[in-house]
Order: C-alpha cells, then sequence, then structure tokens
C-alpha cells in the first residue's frame, strides 16, 4: 500500500498514488543504493533498514510507505531487501572507473615516437604513473568503497542468509564485466604502443593480479595514512616526477607481464 | 526452582560481551552490529548457560544503553582480531623462514647472480608458504569484516576509538612484515633501487597479498604456470601471487654488487 505523507497539504500530494509492484521495488532498490551511497563510511551495510528507506522516500519522492506495503509483497524480510540492494551496488561497481583512466590517458598518445623504442618505453612507464592514479581515486573515494567492500564481506560470511545467492551471482557477474573490460584496455594500449603479453602470462590473469593490487591498496588506505608519494627521476630528461606507492607496483607487475613486441611495426 | 547464581558486575559483563562477539559472528560481520539486540543476547546466554539477565541487570549497571553495548562488543572484537593477526604472523613467520631456507639451500651467496636467483627463489616458494596460511586463516576477511562492523556502529563517537585500534593493528603487521623484509635484504645483499624505500615495498606486498586473497575468495583460485625460471632455464611452477610478489621484489630491491658481509 502506498500512502501520501501527510506533511504535505497540495490537493496533488494528498492524492493517493498507487505503484505497481515492479515500481515500488525499483524504488526501494534505487534508495537503498542511494542510502549506501550517500552515507559512505560511516553508515555501514546495516544502517539500511526498511524505516530509513521509507524515511528518504517520504523526505525525497513525498511518498510513504510501511512494512505492510513490502514485507510478503517484494521482500520475505530485511534480510532480502538488503541483499537486492547489495546485488544492485555490485552491479553499479567500477562502471565510471574505465572511463576516469581512459580520459587520463590520452594525451599520453599523442606525445610517443612510435617508432623509438626508448619513447614507446618512457610511454609505457608515464601510463603506469597516470592510469594508476586515475584508477585509485575513485576506489579511494569511501563512498564508492565501501558499500562494495560490505558487498562483499555480506557475501563471505552470510552466504546462507536470505538472498545471498543471488548476492553471490551479482558480485561474479559484476566483476567479471569489470575485468572483459580492463582485459581489452590493457591489451589495447599495449599494442598501440608495440608491447605484448610474455607467453603464457595472459590478460586475464594481470587484471586479476592488478584488482588484487588496487583492492588491497584502497583497504589499506582505509586504516592508516598512505605512505608518501614516491620521487622518481622519470620524466623527460631524467626530471623528477611524483608516484603513487600503488603506480610504482602497477608499473611493476605491467613489466611482469609485457615486453616489447619484436614483430610489431609502427602504423604509417 | 533452582535459584539464579549471582554475577558479579564484571562477570555479568564479560558473559554479555562474548555472547555479542558470538552472535556478530553467527549472524554475520557485514551486516554490522546493529542486529545485536539485548534481547536476542539475553536469550543466547540463558541457552547456553541457563542464566537469565532483563534489561535492569545490565542498563544503567554496566552499560547506559544498547548502544553503549554495542560499542563495547566490537571494541573487544577489534582488540581480539588484532591479537589474532600479531599471532598469525608468529606462524607465518616461522613458514616463511623455514621456506626461505630450503630457497637458499646451494646458492653461493657471495655470487651477485645467486643472490638474485635466490630473491626469486623466495619470492616463489615463500610467498606460497605465506598466502596458504592466510588463506587458511581466512585472516584478511577478519580483517575486513571487522572493519565493517565498527563502520556499522554509525553515528558512535567510540568509532574513532575502533578506527585506531584497527590502525595500529595494521601498522603493527607493516612493522613485521617490514623487518622480515630488511632481514632478507641483508641475507642477500639487496638494496632499494633509487627513490623507492623499504617501507614502499613493504605496503605494496601486504597491499597485494591482501587484495589477492580477496579476490581469490570472489573469483575462485587462479591456476599455477610454468615458467623457465629454474637456473638453467628449466621449468619452474609458480603461483600467481608469488609472480605479483617477484614482480614488486624485481621493481623494488636491486641486488648490490658491492655488498660484502
Amino acid at each position: 500500500m502506498v500512502t501520501p505523507a501527510t506533511k504535505k497539504t497540495t490537493s496533488t500530494r494528498q492524492r493517493r498514488e498507487r505503484l505497481s509492484r515492479e515500481e515500488l521495488r525499483e524504488l526501494l532498490l534505487a534508495t537503498g543504493e542511494e542510502i549506501l551511497r550517500n552515507e559512505g563510511m560511516a553508515a555501514g551495510v546495516g544502517s539500511l533498514t526498511f524505516k530509513r528507506a521509507f524515511e528518504w522516500i517520504e523526505e525525497h519522492r513525498d511518498l510513504r510507505f510501511t512494512n505492510a506495503s513490502v514485507i510478503g509483497r517484494i521482500w520475505s524480510g530485511l534480510d532480502e531487501y538488503r541483499a537486492d540492494v547489495l546485488a544492485l551496488v555490485a552491479d553499479d561497481f567500477a562502471s565510471g572507473e574505465i572511463d576516469a583512466v581512459a580520459e587520463s590517458l590520452a594525451p599520453y598518445f599523442e606525445a610517443v615516437d612510435l617508432t623509438d623504442p626508448a619513447s614507446r618505453l618512457a610511454t609505457i612507464r608515464q601510463l603506469c604513473r597516470a592510469g594508476a592514479a586515475a584508477a585509485l581515486l575513485p576506489l579511494d573515494d569511501g563512498d564508492a568503497w565501501v558499500p562494495w567492500l560490505g558487498v562483499l564481506l555480506a557475501h563471505c560470511f552470510d552466504g546462507q542468509q536470505p538472498g545471498m545467492d543471488r548476492l553471490g551471482e551479482a558480485i561474479r557477474r559484476s566483476v567479471s564485466i569489470s575485468n572483459s573490460s580492463w582485459e581489452v584496455v590493457y591489451t589495447e594500449v599495449c599494442q598501440a604502443v608495440g608491447w605484448r603479453f610474455r607467453p603464457p602470462l595472459t590478460a586475464s590473469q594481470f587484471v586479476r593480479l592488478v584488482g588484487a593490487l588496487a583492492d588491497g591498496f584502497v583497504r589499506a588506505n582505509s586504516v592508516v595514512e598512505p605512505g608518501p608519494m614516491i620521487t622518481l627521476a622519470t620524466g623527460e630528461d631524467g626530471a623528477n616526477e611524483e608516484w603513487h606507492n600503488f603506480a610504482v607496483a602497477f608499473e611493476a607487475l605491467t613489466f611482469a607481464f609485457f615486453e616489447p613486441d619484436p614483430d610489431w611495426t609502427p602504423p604509417v | 526452582m533452582k535459584r539464579q547464581p549471582r554475577l558479579r558486575r564484571e562477570e555479568l559483563r564479560s558473559l554479555m560481551l562474548e555472547a555479542g562477539r558470538a552472535i556478530l559472528f553467527e549472524d554475520g560481520l557485514g551486516l554490522s552490529a546493529e542486529s545485536l539486540t539485548f534481547k536476542k543476547v539475553f536469550d543466547r546466554v540463558e541457552a547456553e548457560t541457563g542464566i537469565r539477565i532483563t534489561n535492569a541487570s545490565v542498563i544503567g549497571r554496566v552499560w547506559s544503553g544498547q548502544d553503549a553495548y554495542r560499542v563495547d562488543v566490537v571494541d573487544r572484537l577489534a582488540t581480539t582480531m588484532a591479537a589474532e593477526d600479531g599471532s598469525l604472523l608468529d606462524t607465518e613467520y616461522e613458514a616463511v623462514f623455514i621456506s626461505v631456507a630450503v630457497a637458499l639451500e646451494g646458492l653461493d651467496l657471495t655470487d651477485p647472480d645467486d643472490r638474485a636467483f635466490g630473491l626469486q627463489e623466495i619470492a616463489r616458494r615463500s610467498t606460497r608458504v605465506g598466502s596458504g596460511a592466510m588463506e587458511e586463516s581466512r585472516w584478511v576477511f577478519r580483517t575486513v569484516a571487522w572493519m565493517m562492523t565498527v563502520f556499522g556502529v554509525s553515528g558512535q563517537k567510540d568509532v574513532d576509538v575502533l578506527q585506531h585500534t584497527m590502525g595500529t593493528a595494521y601498522t603493527r603487521s607493516l612493522e613485521r612484515f617490514r623487518e622480515l623484509n630488511s632481514t632478507l635484504m641483508t641475507l642477500l645483499g639487496l638494496r632499494m633501487q633509487p627513490g623507492l624505500s623499504i617501507d614502499d615495498f613493504t605496503r605494496a606486498q601486504m597491499a597485494f597479498l591482501e587484495g589477492f586473497q580477496l579476490r581469490q575468495a570472489i573469483e575462485g583460485p587462479l591456476p599455477d604456470v610454468i615458467l623457465p625460471t629454474g637456473h638453467d632455464g628449466s621449468d619452474q611452477e609458480w603461483s600467481m601471487a608469488a609472480i605479483g610478489v617477484q614482480a614488486l621484489a624485481q621493481r623494488y630491491f636491486e641486488v648490490d654488487p658491492e655488498h660484502s658481509w
């Protein structure tokens, strides 16, 4: 049942608005996601209750719901609702990350001299430096990361609770989509400057290791102060440049997985 | 009717904290401390010990209310986990040192090439041993779960105190890893690559290993690969975690050709 909030007095607002079961479900899921994202670090997954979601909707949409509107109609209870919201968060995670990285890399391709191996190597290093910084930025944002962390944990610890099988599926689907996109990005970027994977290592292994590194750095940054920026003489003519430690580690993985392609010829 | 034993304030506190910790673990840490109610804890204590507790027994006597109790439970949890992290590292230490001894067997450590090979072998063998121990203990999950539980106690000023506890535990782990790495550097005659420090390496190594455990739980294990990295180009089996650690070691360290013992 959907009842307009009594605080509002206009006749339009007083009119009873009916949402279909599906519309109500969508609204509550989007609200749950919004609450998790907006309340960030302090909220935790446990702060997501029906009451909290109803209040949010009443405040932002001027609609009022009760437990009777949803329990037994849409979800069997709070646990199932939470699991569905977490699945949504898992689905959306990292979608903005790849765009941010791609955007940050564009200028480095303009500067590269593809006929010169040293220039190609320097470009790879700059791509690591800039790309890693761009990738870590959205992950370092607690609002984006903490719900995801909650998703992982809820999955790891609550596999037996209602709805968690759907959550597990959503996590695997989300990670798999994200991994596939990254595999394409890394492969294409390296091919563009004439590098290839060192046999027998593969793109999917590389993506998994880089993902692990990023997850670990974000987790560390949420409990201790990150280490200072690192100054390395990697700029033009040995000029000093600032590196995030994550970028140095990312470069290490890149050099372990990629090598100059001996058969590559620069495009004319 | 059997007379109920009279508990001292401290005994009551201890009983309630232990029950709360057990409930949090069973109900799922990811869903936070909010699911922890006095009623649930009273029921559990009664079922397990036959002791009946009521609100009147605890409110005002032991805690000001349910929120204060939750913070106390999470604090206890944090302290326990911090201690467990330490003891895990003790076990890892031992296992890693044994694998180091095996890795260095037969190598001439006065020869820079052998020392470089020794570093590679330590990465290959010790990472397998170390990450196996981490996996078995679900160390990373307990640590991250604890973090989520702390964040789940929303709106509490005590969160700052709990975050401090987490930071201290992580810092202690970092210090122990750093000590281990310093010892290996001395043993193998290594130095840092220009601009990098042992702290940079240790942070990267720990981040990678923790993240690897997390990914492994979600995505499943990655198969080992065979690489021609043996002394004479012979094939060797590498775990993916070891490949990562070796990549980091190569980027952060170099063999010091002038090193002497």
